[in-house]
């Protein structure tokens, strides 16, 4: 094998800090929270659309 | 040190070295970090007055769907923000007033910030849209492209007009707010985006006048860099003159009652003694004083206003009350 020089070919791992590490946890639960808020507010807004117009229904 | 790595590739080979390098700014980044993306002070106006625009519309609308429809206006207008600051990276880090913003502080990447703006604005008008109707998610659409395509990347560097037509943006929210609750629009929602519209200019100037040299430093064509703070002020002079009556609108048309009447004329009275004030003091120490005067005073005035047709609702007093 020939030695790559080109930086651009390289993987460079990068190492978090354990406060960096923190960060970025906090993050990835705030995101979770936001799309599970919104998972709750489509199935809340689905209940309000919805209301008495499924007992409502005509068959 | 951590024992988490994150291996960062390139190229088509898969070669790869074990240095570990030095963490990239942006892994500093904080949920702060992104909250200040969404520019939190100028969302809760926009944020406002459109609770303002739902609350005086005539019909019902079932709590949580108000509620969809502010969370779909404060996400849209945070992420014009975020995606504001995404482009405007290069003149915030230039600037006094916005050097530690998150991008040019270097916590947050450019592009993380415009990923992060793009998908708030999709997902903002998505919802709106599936949760609260068509006419408002179109409107808030609108008012982001127009944000940060014709404010942002068009306008805000290339002339002194700049926020005088860019204003619309954030002039808009009443309106979306009253197509949340109607389905459409009328004259009402129009009068209170015409005002704000017609605020925006000595509310920005009053500012730009202090921030001078910090505008001129950026190559930002504000209205003081380009004509001179003296035309400035004359400008500024001749929109309060026709923002004040157009603040009684309101009263005029019906829909404004008691309460908005002394908030407009006795509060319109003061903007233009202020703006009056900031035309005659041209030099020494009190010219700038009288400029930020007036900036506090503008942000006062639109939130009074706005908030007296909120009280008139709450309390039962306003003229379109019976619609409620």
């Amino acid at each position: 094998m020939t030695e790559n020089k080109d930086d651009t070919t390289q993987t460079a791992p990068v190492t978090l800090t354990p406060e960096q590490q923190a960060r970025l946890r906090r993050r990835n639960i705030a995101v979770a929270l936001s799309l599970i808020a919104m998972v709750g507010l489509f199935f809340a807004m689905t209940l309000v659309r919805l209301g008495g117009n499924v007992a409502d229904r005509t068959y | 040190m951590s024992d988490i790595t994150y291996t960062q590739s390139g190229g088509s080979n898969g070669a790869s070295v074990s240095a570990s390098r030095k963490t990239p700014g942006y892994m500093e980044a904080d949920i702060a970090d992104y909250f200040a993306l969404l520019k939190p002070r100028v969302m809760s106006l926009v944020v406002f007055t459109g609770l303002v625009g739902m609350m005086i519309a005539p019909g019902d609308i079932h709590p949580l769907t108000a509620f969809t429809a502010l969370l779909c206006i404060a996400v849209g207008a945070g992420a014009s923000g975020a995606l504001n600051m995404w482009w405007d990276a290069d003149i915030d880090a230039v600037m006094e007033r916005t050097v530690n913003r998150p991008i040019p502080k270097g916590v947050v990447s450019a592009q993380s910030a415009a990923a992060f703006g793009a998908t708030l604005s999709a997902a903002s008008v998505f919802v709106m849209a599936a949760l609260v109707g068509y006419v408002p998610a179109a409107l808030l659409a609108f008012t982001i492209l127009f944000y940060v395509v014709v404010y942002t990347m068009w306008l805000k560097r290339s002339t002194s007009q700049n926020i005088v037509i860019g204003g619309l943006a954030g002039a808009l929210p009443p309106a979306i707010g009253w197509a949340s609750v109607t389905g459409g629009l009328a004259l009402e929602p129009l009068v209170l985006v015409a005002i704000i519209f017609m605020w925006t200019p000595p509310h920005f100037w009053a500012l730009a006048l202090v921030r001078n040299d910090d505008y001129t430093r950026a190559g930002v064509p504000m209205m003081p860099v380009v004509a001179g703070p003296d035309a400035t002020r004359t400008q500024i002079l001749f929109y309060s003159l026709l923002l004040v009556p157009l603040g009684a609108a309101p009263l005029v048309l019906g829909f404004g009652g008691m309460i908005y009447a002394v908030a407009s004329l006795g509060l319109g009275a003061g903007f233009l003694a202020l703006a009056v004030n900031v035309w005659r003091h041209r030099i020494g120490d009190v010219a700038q004083p009288s400029a930020m005067r007036l900036f506090g005073f503008s942000i006062f005035y639109l939130f009074a206003l706005f908030a007296s047709l909120l009280i008139e609702r709450i309390v039962g007093i306003a003229p379109y009350a019976g619609w409620m």
